[in-house]
């Protein structure tokens, strides 16, 4: 604090703002409200408008065009030195009528001059608008272009609620067609059914126009495109994401509809992968903003980040509304929507078709009401970041305004029509006036907000953006269109790094190059740009290519890739300059010449036997809308062992509730037959969550262990531990063990822990059932032959019965002094090591694991780093959601009768930005507790009190507790006498839950890598959802550290639960079983 | 109260000191407090501006409703032996404090009750303390002696009645499971448009009741069995309400149907999006109409203080108790709206005309609640009772006129089929369900004498 002074002054500030009178530039998007047009009655009356950079004049410097709503748009004319003259009216530009969306750049007829599109409002209301295309004629002697209008002559002038356009190759045939993004103007109610997508409305449905012959033909509906009147279209990105040389299309939609990812399929026809709920995207954002497609860590395959409305700041966040419950969600789910969340969304393109949503983890989710996401790299140093518009004029998502200020003024004018005087009622809504951010890449698919760092922006009404290098020194400026404010001209002054800039010269169909693109090699690093311009929100960058190179002074290669796959490679190509490329020096087909191997250590193949587990919706947030996620999904576990004896390894997987778990025996000739089934039907009630193989009486047969949790009983058989003996490959029910043995269980092992040559049963349990917030009590049964257990001598094992939560259980010596330790992993818990001290479990402590309170899932134990003491790697909630968690800024969980009624409530905290505060929003709590609202009825004044305020300092201090310090997925190296060091494993690991963990050699090097799997559905709609995990396989680098290998295509999408190895005709497999769904089979090669 | 005893104890001489003065000061002003029937409506109709403002749902209103006017009604009866006290009347409810001074303003210490256990029930309390102290500041200017001793009185009542309602079970049911929405059974309730929000109050048939000897004493007929065969009962009785909504709808807003829809609809929280906006109308509840109509019927009648709190009183327990009545039948028979199935089978572009209130059908709250307080009213006030009905007023909907409470019950409860958020049967069951609980109200309490 005592330096904040000096660090002031030394603050460098990227980002310059010019001001209007300097730049000439005076343009503003001036909103203002009448009777017959305001929010009241166009849903987007505050959505802004857009600006697009091309040269327009062909002077070598980037020009400015600038769509106002309602007023004129502006034509500005770059004179360099960022001086600008406005030329609309000597230009021939004259659109001041009616509404006016987004713009765009295209050389519509071939003639190396760029024409601007310009989206437009049609017939509503008083509006009658259609789009326009202003044809560049050509710039006369003091270089002022002139344009003539003439959209009708290509079939473009369409007439409908266009919000932008993006020109694109979509047939590869060397001409550029166009993807026309339209919006719904229904107010968002009433949605009904989300097959309405399937059918076309001609004002709202987005279009696909192929360009035949220089005419716009729309091929919309034989290509695949939704065109309905639910599509709110307010982004649309292209980009080849498969990287098969086709472009595919982005589509964010607004309010409950489903985004749009359309994959090309190379024959003129489109396949939309996110409303066929294929699981390839986990969830995208709710209340979809502008998108950006861009590579953001350099892997070749390009990312999608697309905008929503989360407020960063938690009051904000407590005042604005927040996404439905549990139960109102499954039902919007249920009506033909797909996952979506009110946050900004990152989908990290896996390369295998599959996306791992991670804005969370990134750094990004919360940016406020956005609009326009700027992919690029603004330091040059390399690696791309981000920069983000957002505010509005009137945010209408108010829960205050909703409740209580909207009633008392409008209730009268209501279905009489506005008036003028109504008028006033509209500027009661409130403002949010925020402040741009910019997200600095900080490599391992990270950003830190350097708002403050890199600009002095105040608030603003902002939203369509580009970046663009105005000056031609080398980096991009960024010049962004506001709501009633002069436009912001923000010049970049970054000096230090090194950079490279592409100008494409393609052929005369596509002069700019529009889809080419470049990928820049040096050492190990590489770079991939493509060349679409609309981007962004509304907006339209120039068709050049940018790379900041950092340090780098020498480039290794550049492949350029053109739309027609024909390729070029540069060597030696110098920093620090404009690169011009051109088609006709590119042949070859880049796509046949480097088709990309890379070793695959796991490779999916087809069910190797049919079974499909089946959980249904949980209840728990009906029972408890305050806990932070359900354990009504935690099934199923499968065993693996050879039952018959024949030297084939058969497999038990557990059913869900009024599900059978099947028992499949592997045939010689590769099929399985399914076993027994009546046998287990009889306990199709119970929801089996683990098994195990083992020899329960020494005749060498295995017999089989099955426990039943779920969290649906609290008693009675359905959760008691089954026995079933094998009788020479036929197994029987035993009824006399485990009598009154009732466990909500999450585990079952078996080990000879007292070493008297039988095996012993340990079932373990995380939660008493339907939560009760006490410590459930594990179960320990001593094996005493002949098939026989009795629990151990409570004295003996007491520390571990009741030591706490328990989702996971180990054996192994990680003291070694020859005898095992019992390690136990659970929620709310740390990992904890129980020794033998005599015949005495003793919980171990200082041992370097006593603040690794977490939500753990499993535990895994081996010597990773091959120093011969046993390791530990431990499965948990992850680092990509809301939720965070320190031993100084802990997760808590009080359990309480706050409001005296007899009753506990649940009440979860955590600390976001320094403060402690409940994770239920304040509709959920006054659910349960109503006296909440006579202190805070106002959603302010909920957002302004404190905890302490808001439950009583003495009932948070006097209820009871349970913590949370860790929620990081780690690697725990035991460094000798049974201390362990904690190292956080990496981002790959953190995306999402892990829920179990597998040991193998991956790459024989000798060193034991990872395979991780995870998902967790049933959590709080508040936290989002945790869908990232396509499976993480981490390899060891020898060291005990591990990495992600690259261009792996196997995929574990779905809610993974366990891994089991199986030996299969004279190869080994993977067995991953998924909540709900079928098990995932991986051949390892 | 405590810290005030301690200062007395510490400052005996002070006070003795300023004792005179007081007197002198109270001699001074000799004149009474006079309460009026007036004062008694402005002090419900305050409630009702707070709870419209607050949100409360119907059930929950109708307990704001019932308590308060207990208080003040226990109070008066202590006084005018043309009443008698519901003591041993109502469920639990034990006799209250005597007056330590039978020259007592009862009528004031009624008043300063209703405000008090009116206060505990809302949320927003600062809004019946600013209208509360102003009249505290008008009664002690009058008369400071007579204020402070009412005052006391009427807290000192509305503590014992706080007591007694906090063992109604309605903080127990706050913890209880939400309401889970089956979605294997297509004859189930599901969330309805535009807000879907959950089933409220699914455990209102646990609320302690005043005069039911149990939630499903009146439990209706079930519903005719789901089907959607072209000639079942049920199906009709859908494409009824599908058809009689086309009817009306193109005949517009001035048709009489869609009128008497307007007027009783009667929902404290309709969802409203209006462009981007999307905000709450907030209007009163059902039973805030009938209470209402008990001001009318009493202005009209020119009942006096007293007989307007029986009448207050009477009515609002009869309004509770169908309440909780008709919440033990649509948590029990679960039936789907009729929105819900003319979107899955008829028409999935239809609206009803009303916004479906967010818990199941059967059986039509207004019909119940509406049978319930006309056969109250009727009761006190005589079937041959006609009155204009301004209640709306200031929701903008117009007056209607009325030339009994039954045939104002009536309207309101086929409103609900022109609305389009009821079938006839749960209107005319509801309406004889509702009945009957007045019918008990009116039969089992004895009141007057």
């Amino acid at each position: 604090m005592i330096f904040s002074c000096n660090s002031e002054e030394n603050k460098t500030i990227l980002f310059v703002s010019k001001k209007a009178d300097e730049t000439g530039i005076h343009f503003q998007n001036t909103i203002s409200s009448t009777p017959e047009l305001n929010i009241l009655n166009y849903i987007y009356f505050y959505n802004g408008s857009g600006v697009a950079a091309a040269d327009f004049n062909n002077d070598g410097l980037t020009d400015l065009y600038f769509t106002a709503n309602q007023t004129e748009d502006k034509l500005y004319l770059n004179r360099g030195n960022l001086k600008f003259e406005d030329i609309t009216q000597s230009a021939g530009i004259n659109n001041a009528q009616n509404w006016t969306t987004g713009v765009t750049i295209v050389d519509i007829n071939e003639d190396g001059l760029p024409d601007i599109y310009i989206c437009k409002l049609g017939a509503y209301h008083n509006i009658s608008g259609k789009n326009l295309l202003y044809i560049n004629n050509g710039p006369d002697k003091n270089g002022v272009p002139a344009f003539t209008e003439n959209a009708a002559a290509f079939n473009l002038d369409f007439i409908g609620f266009s919000t932008q356009a993006s020109f694109f190759d979509y047939d590869l045939d060397g001409d550029l067609d166009l993807f026309l993004l339209n919006h719904s103007t229904n107010p968002n109610q009433n949605y009904g059914n989300g097959n309405v997508r399937n059918f076309p409305n001609a004002a709202s449905g987005d279009k696909l126009f192929e360009n035949v012959n220089g005419i716009f033909v729309d091929v919309s509906e034989d290509a695949g495109i939704y065109q309905s009147k639910i599509g709110y279209g307010l982004g649309v990105s292209i980009s080849d994401l498969n990287n098969d040389g086709f472009p595919d299309i982005y589509v964010g939609n607004d309010f409950f509809e489903n985004d749009y990812l359309y994959m090309n399929q190379g024959d003129k026809t489109f396949k939309e992968v996110i409303s066929s709920k294929a699981n390839q995207i986990g969830h995208t954002t709710h209340y979809s903003m502008g998108n950006d497609i861009a590579d953001i860590n350099n892997d070749g395959y390009t990312d999608i980040l697309s905008l929503d409305m989360l407020p960063e700041d938690l009051k904000t966040y407590k005042t604005s509304g927040s996404e439905f419950n549990y139960q109102i969600y499954q039902n919007y789910i249920n009506n033909g929507y797909t996952h979506q969340f009110m946050q900004n969304s990152l989908q990290l393109n896996k390369g295998n078709g599959s996306f791992s949503e991670t804005a969370y983890i990134s750094g990004i989710a919360a940016t406020d009401w956005s609009w326009s996401p700027l992919i690029a790299d603004f330091d040059n140093d390399g690696l791309n970041d981000i920069y983000i518009t957002n505010g509005i004029l009137g945010a209408t998502n108010d829960m205050d305004f909703i409740n209580f200020i909207a009633n008392d003024n409008i209730q009268k004018s209501l279905g009489q029509g506005m008036q003028e005087k109504d008028m006033a009622f509209i500027d009661q809504i409130p403002q949010k006036k925020t402040t741009n951010y910019f997200f600095r890449n900080i490599g391992n698919n990270q950003f830190a907000d350097v708002t403050n760092e890199w600009a002095d922006l105040n608030p603003s009404f902002s939203n369509g953006a580009v970046y663009v290098d105005l000056d031609n020194d080398g980096d991009l400026d960024i010049v962004t269109n506001n709501v009633n404010e002069p436009a912001f001209v923000l010049e970049n002054t970054s000096k230090l790094n090194n950079y490279l800039t592409i100008n494409f010269k393609g052929n005369p169909h596509n002069r700019f190059g529009i889809g080419a693109k470049a990928i820049l090699y040096k050492d190990s690093i590489q770079m991939t740009r493509e060349n679409y311009i609309s981007r962004g929100y509304l907006s339209a960058i120039a068709p050049i290519l940018h790379f900041g190179l950092g340090s780098i002074s020498e480039i290794d290669s550049i492949q350029i890739i053109w739309p027609d796959k024909t390729f070029e490679t540069l060597h030696n190509v110098n920093v620090n300059q404009v690169l011009e490329v051109l088609q006709k020096n590119a042949d070859g087909n880049y796509y046949e010449s480097f088709p990309g191997k890379t070793h695959q250590y796991l490779m999916n193949v087809a069910p190797l036997f049919d079974f499909k587990h089946r959980d249904n919706t949980t209840i728990e947030f009906n029972r408890d809308p305050l806990i932070p996620f359900a354990i009504s999904n935690e099934g199923p576990k499968v065993s693996v062992g050879d039952i018959n004896n024949d030297g084939l390894e058969d497999v038990f997987i557990g059913g869900g509730k009024r599900q059978a778990s099947g028992l499949f025996v592997q045939q010689k000739d590769g099929t399985f037959a399914q076993q027994q089934p009546e046998l287990f039907e009889k306990n199709a009630l119970n929801e089996d969550t683990a098994s195990i193989f083992f020899d329960a009486n020494g005749d060498d047969y295995l017999d089989l262990i099955v426990v039943s949790g779920g969290n649906e009983f609290t008693r009675g058989k359905a959760i008691l531990p089954r026995l079933y003996i094998n009788e020479q490959g036929t197994f029987v029910r035993d009824t006399l063990n485990f009598l009154g043995s009732y466990s909500n269980a999450s585990q079952v092992k078996a080990v000879d822990f007292d070493q008297n040559g039988t095996l012993d049963i340990c079932v373990t349990t995380a939660n008493l059932p339907q939560f009760k917030g006490d410590r459930p009590a594990q179960l320990f049964f001593k094996g005493v032959g002949d098939g026989n257990f009795l629990q151990f001598s409570e004295n003996d094992v007491s520390a571990f019965l009741f030591g706490g939560s328990c989702n996971d259980v180990i054996f192994a010596d990680v003291d070694g002094d020859g005898v095992e330790e019992l390690i136990t992993a659970g929620d709310w818990a740390p990992i904890s090591i129980y020794a033998k001290i005599k015949d005495e479990l003793v919980l171990q402590s200082h041992n370097g694991l006593d603040d690794t309170h977490g939500w753990w899932n499993t535990l895994e134990a081996a010597d990773f780093d091959n120093d011969g003491d046993i390791d530990l790697v431990a499965g948990n909630w992850g680092l990509n959601s809301r939720l965070q968690a320190s031993p100084k800024e802990p997760m808590t969980l009080y359990r309480q009768d706050f409001d005296n009624n007899g009753k506990e409530e649940t009440l979860v905290t955590f600390y976001y930005q320094g403060e402690e505060t409940p994770f239920a929003s304040k509709d959920e709590l006054v659910k349960q507790l109503p006296g909440i609202n006579k202190k805070y009825l106002s959603y302010k004044d909920f957002a302004n009190a404190s905890i302490e305020d808001i439950f009583g300092k003495e009932k948070l201090q006097t209820a009871r507790k349970k913590q949370v310090f860790e929620l990081a997925t780690c690697y725990f190296e035991n460094v000798g006498q049974g201390m362990f060091e904690k190292r956080v494993l990496p981002f790959a690991a953190q995306i999402s839950t892990v829920n179990d963990i597998y040991v193998e050699d991956f790459n024989n090097d000798g060193f034991l890598d990872l395979l991780l799997v995870g998902n967790n559905f049933e959590i709080s709609t508040q936290l989002s959802r945790l869908d990232a995990s396509h499976g993480v396989l981490l390899l060891n680098d020898t060291c005990g550290n591990f990495f992600q290998p690259k261009g792996q295509k196997f995929d574990i999408s779905g809610a993974a639960r366990n891994i089991e190895k199986l030996h299969y005709q004279g190869d080994d497999y993977l067995i991953i079983t998924r909540n709900n769904d079928q098990p995932i089979f991986l051949k390892i090669n | 109260m405590i810290e005030k005893m301690k200062l007395l104890n510490k400052y005996p001489i002070l006070f003795a000191l300023l004792i005179p003065v007081l007197l002198l000061n109270s001699c001074a002003e000799k004149e009474s407090i006079l309460i009026t029937s007036d004062d008694y409506h402005n002090s419900v109709d305050k409630i009702t501006l707070i709870m419209v403002h607050d949100i409360f749902s119907p059930p929950v209103a109708s307990r704001i409703y019932a308590y308060p006017n207990i208080a003040a009604y226990e109070i008066i009866v202590q006084k005018d032996s043309a009443y008698r006290s519901l003591t041993g009347q109502l469920e639990g409810l034990t006799a209250i404090p005597k007056a330590d001074d039978q020259t007592t303003n009862f009528g004031l210490a009624a008043l300063i009750a209703h405000m008090d256990v009116s206060k505990s029930l809302i949320f927003s309390e600062e809004k019946v303390e600013s209208y509360r102290d102003s009249l505290y500041q008008i009664w002690s200017a009058k008369n400071k002696t007579e204020f402070e001793t009412a005052k006391a009185y009427g807290l000192k009542v509305s503590d014992h009645i706080k007591n007694w309602y906090d063992g109604d079970l309605y903080k127990q049911t706050r913890t209880m499971p939400k309401f889970t929405i089956d979605t294997d059974d297509p004859s189930r309730w599901q969330p309805t448009p535009p807000a879907y929000m959950d089933g409220i109050e699914p455990h209102w048939n646990k609320i302690r009741s005043f005069v039911l000897d149990s939630a499903a004493q009146f439990k209706p007929l079930p519903p005719p069995p789901y089907s959607l065969e072209k000639d079942s009962d049920f199906y009709k009785e859908l494409l009824e309400v599908y058809e009689i909504s086309q009817k009306i709808t193109e005949e517009g807003d001035s048709s009489e149907e869609v009128v008497i829809a307007r007027f009783w609809d009667c929902n404290p929280y309709v969802s409203v999006t209006r462009g981007h906006l999307m905000f709450a109308t907030k209007k009163i509840t059902p039973g805030a109409h009938w209470i209402g109509i008990v001001k009318i019927a009493c202005k009209k009648s020119n009942a006096d203080f007293n007989k307007t709190v029986f009448a207050y009183t009477k009515t609002s327990i009869g309004i509770f108790d169908a309440f909780i009545s008709c919440w033990d039948e649509k948590y029990r028979s679960n039936l789907i709206r009729p929105e819900t199935l003319i979107h899955q089978n008829i028409d999935e572009n239809w609206k009803p005309i009303l916004q479906t209130p967010p818990f199941p059908e059967y059986s039509s709250g207004h019909s119940v609640v509406s049978g319930s307080a006309a056969t109250i009213l009727t009761h006190i006030f005589g079937d041959d009772f006609s009155f204009t009905d301004d209640t709306e007023l200031a929701y903008g909907l117009p007056v209607r006129f009325f030339t009994s409470f039954n045939k104002a019950a009536q309207e309101a409860a086929i409103s609900r089929m022109y609305g389009g958020i009821h079938y006839r049967f749960a209107i005319e069951i509801g309406l004889r369900q509702g009945i009957e609980v007045g019918e008990l109200v009116v039969e089992k309490l004895a009141m007057n004498k």
